[in-house]
């Protein structure tokens, strides 16, 4: 079986204003080692996957398989227990704290791990050894992003759920974020999921999920990925 | 309802914590200042009123040589008016065990110094007889007992109250230091050969005591004076032990209320800054977007100082109940030790609109600078973010050996502390300030039991300790709950990171702990300031008399205050909402 298996996932929300139907019958299996593209346009139901995924809400029916687990229907501690061993986030705005050092920012998400990596080497893979001691205000927007793929990776979690980590870089920051995501899928054996609305990024994903209002509309699997450097837009 | 109107009454509806809680805030500032202020008021006009109805005598003239002859009185009469003199006898003698003070005058008739009737009726015989009624140390008897004086029997025919007897602890008699057990009142119809010991002297104008005013004061010296010589001895009012320390004891509330009056004031503007600052940052947006369709700065100010303006008035208001209360609550507590003349009905309206148009400037002046201090930016700054404050190394950790055994956790929430230092030093003065409040309070309550004479402080004490302390309260609250609103996206970072919430609410009350902790050390301190400054203005109390605990209770109080906040604001940490506060920068 996959290491990410879901089956007719759906997702109701439900407000004083009626119920709201956000993602659809979604079935999908994906493995480690993948680099994988979460492709659509806004308000098609890429974020509240993405919740689903991260642990960050449950599902309303189906099932969310991970590592032969069912997480859909984990109650809240559960969810928070699974956060913090099982899923690596990077998000778009990088979300580090402003008054920890880079370091500091990698060990406030190892510090509650089990299996945690070795913050300081972590960064040094990323490219950052020699920033070990800086804030986050000292850093340009791709080294943010850096550190928040170390804090993510750094956590030893099998999954890394990035949520448009380019969204706030420029063309050439963005490019080097997604190779380092790349190499991490298959130096790490990670499965790297990326959010997007870029259309752009589905040529270097080994597979690309469509979705459109609230549905699958396509599963590409994608045998020769193009080197990132070569992708344009 | 146009459409400007609409955002303003949605500003009410989302921000309905923060009113509230700038509501009570002001709720409470406002009902200790009038209420303590206008006891001070009410007890000296209710004196005033007293010492006309009653017409309380300003001089009590006492013969050396025990009497004073027909063409004395007359002197006096010529000097002061026939209406304004009055001669009786009055001694102090012991009869059996007890030491007796013994009146005789026209009781009925006398125009001065009035006798109150609180029970029976005046003689209307010559072996009738009226007795003081029973105080704390004075002894009384029931209306129809029977009395020897002088050796003739009479019949208690009513109980009294006299104006010049309102204290009701031990009054001194003329004998060997002893205090009085009895007063009795013997009639002019007893025909009984008693000379004229005393003159009772009213002065013509019975506006001039004005509750022991200035003027009263430098005529009643000057006339002392013309009237004192080798023959006579002059008491005044001054030398009136209920009426004086009545008056004294009001001035000294009314100087307690003062002093922690501008306390409570600075301290509530303080957080109304806080709480006003905070809200223009989270509405920065808006703003922005208000100020390219082309509303005026001021339109858009207006908004908020409506907001301000709702929570001062609206505060101020209920005030006016609780403030009349405390006052009358304050009146009766004087009753401890006085026998207290009948309250004067209303209120003074003045001093309520005096310090609600104080706060209401003082909160809209805060509001509409910060107000200012936002929206004088162009529109394109205000859509950025604000530029989060960078991360700077503080000075502890240039002390490794500390700096090396804190967990990161402590790091940051040091850093913290000490990197917004506007907002750390708002916070720690106004909960320093709430705590020397609470300290003063109780440091007040400790001097008023150790001198045991005056109930009426310790009532004020109670009071005080219970409205700073629910000041306190709601500062530190309000102050937690802005600061948990500024970090909503590290809350969730760190819900995202898989910290559970009793984690997440430790990493972010950590800070508020440590702020309000260092607040309750520095307020013992400066609390013993303001302390020993308080008790020099009101000639009360002495740092020596304050209990060793009370310098203790205090930083506890605070820190208890800090522990009931996050205990409350717990659930809204928790119920941060992981993608809103994670997806944009607000």
């Amino acid at each position: 079986m996959s290491y990410l298996k879901l089956e007719h996932v759906k997702k109701v929300y439900t407000s004083q204003a009626g119920s709201y139907l956000a993602l659809d019958d979604i079935n999908f299996e994906l493995d480690k080692g993948k680099f994988v593209v979460i492709l659509g346009p806004s308000g098609a139901g890429k974020t509240t996957l993405l919740n689903l995924l991260g642990g960050m809400d449950s599902a309303t029916e189906g099932e969310i398989f991970v590592n032969d687990k069912d997480i859909a229907h984990y109650d809240k501690k559960q969810l928070t227990l699974y956060r913090r061993q099982d899923v690596g986030f990077v998000f778009q705005f990088y979300n580090l704290m402003p008054n920890l050092t880079a370091l500091e920012n990698v060990e406030l998400a190892t510090e509650i791990c089990k299996d945690a990596l070795d913050p300081k080497k972590v960064l040094e893979e990323v490219g950052l050894g020699e920033r070990l001691k800086y804030f986050p205000a000292q850093l340009s927007g791709g080294e943010q992003q850096r550190v928040s793929i170390a804090r993510a990776i750094a956590k030893n979690a099998q999954i890394l759920l990035c949520d448009e980590p380019t969204g706030a870089l420029d063309y050439n920051t963005g490019k080097t974020v997604l190779k380092l995501l790349y190499e991490v899928s298959k130096s790490q054996d990670k499965l790297v999921i990326v959010v997007t609305h870029n259309q752009a990024l589905k040529d270097m994903a080994d597979e690309v999920i469509s979705i459109k209002n609230g549905k699958i509309e396509s599963i590409v699997k994608n045998d020769n990925p193009k080197p990132i450097m070569e992708i344009e837009w | 309802m146009r459409k400007y109107d609409k955002t303003t009454f949605r500003l009410f509806k989302s921000q309905i914590t923060r009113f509230l809680t700038l509501v009570l805030m002001l709720f409470i500032s406002v009902s200790f200042m009038t209420g303590i202020g206008e006891s001070q008021s009410k007890i000296q006009s209710s004196l005033t009123q007293y010492y006309q109805t009653q017409n309380i005598p300003d001089f009590i003239i006492k013969s050396n040589i025990g009497n004073f002859t027909d063409d004395d009185v007359a002197n006096y009469k010529q000097l002061f008016g026939d209406e304004n003199v009055m001669p009786l006898f009055n001694l102090d003698m012991q009869i059996g065990e007890d030491i007796y003070r013994i009146y005789k005058y026209d009781l009925e008739n006398s125009k001065i110094n009035v006798l109150e009737i609180v029970d029976g009726h005046y003689p209307t015989s010559s072996n009738e007889i009226m007795v003081e009624r029973g105080k704390d140390e004075l002894k009384t008897y029931s209306v129809g007992d029977e009395i020897t004086v002088f050796g003739l029997n009479f019949t208690v025919s009513g109980i009294v109250q006299n104006p010049l007897l309102i204290n009701k602890y031990a009054e001194p008699s003329n004998i060997s230091g002893e205090s009085l057990d009895y007063v009795v009142y013997i009639s002019q119809y007893t025909q009984l050969p008693l000379p004229n010991t005393d003159v009772y002297i009213s002065l013509e104008d019975r506006n001039l005591f004005n509750h022991y005013s200035n003027d009263y004061e430098d005529y009643i010296n000057s006339q002392t004076e013309l009237l004192e010589n080798e023959n006579t001895t002059v008491l005044t009012l001054y030398e009136n032990y209920g009426l004086y320390s009545l008056n004294e004891y009001a001035i000294k509330v009314g100087n307690i209320g003062a002093i922690f009056s501008i306390f409570f004031m600075l301290v509530t503007v303080l957080v109304v800054f806080s709480t006003m600052t905070r809200l223009f940052d989270e509405e920065r947006s808006q703003i922005a977007c208000l100020k390219t369709l082309g509303y005026s700065n001021a339109r858009i100010i207006s908004k908020y100082v409506l907001f301000v303006l709702l929570a001062t008035i609206i505060g101020g208001l209920l005030a006016f109940g609780i403030g009349t209360w405390l006052t009358n609550i304050l009146y009766s507590t004087f009753s401890i030790q006085f026998v207290m003349p009948p309250s004067i009905e209303g209120v003074t309206f003045i001093r309520y609109i005096i310090i609600i148009a104080a706060y209401i400037v003082s909160t809209l002046l805060v509001t509409i600078l910060t107000g200012l201090h936002v929206t004088k930016n162009n529109p394109a700054t205000l859509l950025l973010p604000k530029s989060p404050t960078p991360g700077r190394r503080t000075i502890l950790e240039k002390i490794p050996f500390i700096w090396k055994k804190l967990s990161f956790k402590y790091k940051s929430s040091f850093r913290n502390v000490f990197l917004f230092r506007s907002r750390f030093f708002m916070t720690l003065i106004s909960i320093i300030g709430a705590t020397i409040l609470v300290f003063a309070g109780l440091g007040l309550l400790d001097c008023a039991i150790a001198e045991g004479q005056l109930g009426s402080i310790i009532y004020i004490s109670v009071f005080l300790i219970v409205f700073a302390a629910l000041l306190c309260a709601l500062v530190i609250y309000n102050l937690s709950n802005i600061n948990i609103s500024e970090r909503k996206r590290e809350i969730a970072t760190l819900m995202v990171l898989g910290y559970t919430n009793r984690e997440v609410t430790g990493y972010i009350f950590r800070e508020i702990y440590i702020i309000s902790i260092m607040a309750a050390i520095l307020g013992v301190p400066l609390g013993v300031g303001f302390v020993y400054f308080l008790f020099n203005y009101i000639s009360f109390g002495a740092l020596s008399t304050i209990n060793w605990w009370s310098y203790i209770l205090a930083p506890i109080a605070t820190v208890f205050f800090t522990f009931i906040s996050t205990l409350l604001l717990r659930r809204k940490i928790t119920k941060t909402d992981m993608n809103a506060s994670l997806k944009s920068v607000e």
